[in-house]
């Protein structure tokens, strides 16, 4: 392998190709040492913590799931008090969604109205939401009490730690075989004043007794 | 995308002609400034997230979890970056230079 040397007479070269000139040597080291200080970013966000380029879209995929439940679930008119009044879904504790339903909810609509998104930090205001969203971070304690809050309203509690709706809660997601499932309790599926569409009951596993 | 699209500028104006990076450079840095500016203030996704986003209900039950990460710009810079450190100069005066992206790939 021969390195950058100084031109000789031998060497013929031509105006848009001077590699030899140990100037243009040196210019081109420093560019590339700028071209990798530029793109060191870009390859840290393209690598995952082992190492393997890789992309993590669970909460994307949930972000998205989360939209459909609210559009593939017939809510009663009578939760929304005025014509233009959001519709809500709400978050508990810590926001695991990055941008993502940020991003839904600025795009989309259910049934006309406008979705917000609500970042609860108690169950205080927890029957305003038409979802509810609880990460796994939430301690067992904390999970019932919400469910205790929840009963008997219109909130679909929706989980995602192993035993969400056998513990009390609407619906659950789960990640099996690389790909997100979400499953019913029984009595969610069942409920006639929150009908859950027979296109969305068909993707879910359902929780019998639950 | 500002960053390669200094990347390109830079290798542009040393190596005078690495056409492929520039343009591409150019097309996001364009496709960028085409955003609703009501979208600024969030980060944007990676495209494997946004194609979740416009999945339709069915899609989504198939969708993978965890995808290799196959951002085409980033792999390309990269490639390029490890051509330049590399610094090889050619064995024989009949070497023609050829400073196109398939070269650099092969050199590494």
């Amino acid at each position: 392998m021969q390195r950058c040397q100084p031109v000789t007479d031998s060497m013929e070269l031509t105006p848009s190709y001077s590699i030899r000139d140990p100037a243009r040597c040196l210019v081109r080291t420093i560019a590339a040492t700028l071209l990798l200080i530029a793109t060191g970013p870009l390859h840290a966000a393209a690598q995952t913590s082992g190492g393997t380029a890789a992309i993590n879209r669970e909460y994307v995929i949930k972000a998205a799931y989360l939209y459909y439940f609210s559009a593939y679930i017939e809510w009663p008119a009578d939760v929304f008090p005025a014509e233009g009044e959001p519709f809500v879904i709400g978050i508990y504790q810590t926001d695991p969604f990055g941008t993502a339903l940020k991003k839904i909810a600025r795009s989309k609509a259910v049934a006309g109205h406008p979705i917000a998104i609500k970042l609860l930090q108690s169950t205080d205001g927890l029957r305003r939401c038409h979802i509810l969203f609880v990460p796994a971070t939430v301690p067992l304690q904390a999970q019932l009490k919400i469910f205790d809050a929840a009963r008997g309203s219109l909130v679909l509690v929706v989980g995602e730690s192993d035993g969400f709706v056998e513990r009390g809660g609407d619906a659950q997601f789960f990640v099996e075989e690389n790909k997100v499932r979400f499953a019913f309790s029984e009595r969610a599926a069942k409920r006639a004043d929150r009908k859950v569409s027979s296109k969305l009951l068909s993707l879910a596993k359902i929780i019998p007794g639950s | 995308m500002g960053q390669i699209l200094v990347a390109a500028r830079i290798l542009h104006a040393v190596w005078g002609g690495t056409p492929a990076v520039f343009i591409t450079a150019h097309a996001f840095a364009a496709q960028a400034a085409l955003k609703n500016p009501a979208e600024v203030e969030l980060p944007d996704l990676n495209a494997a997230e946004q194609d979740v986003l416009d999945m339709p209900l069915e899609q989504l039950a198939r969708a993978d979890v965890v995808v290799p990460a196959t951002d085409i710009v980033v792999s390309t810079v990269s490639r390029l970056a490890d051509f330049d450190l590399s610094m090889t100069a050619p064995t024989s005066n009949t070497d023609t230079p050829n400073t196109s992206l398939a070269s650099a790939d092969d050199s590494t």
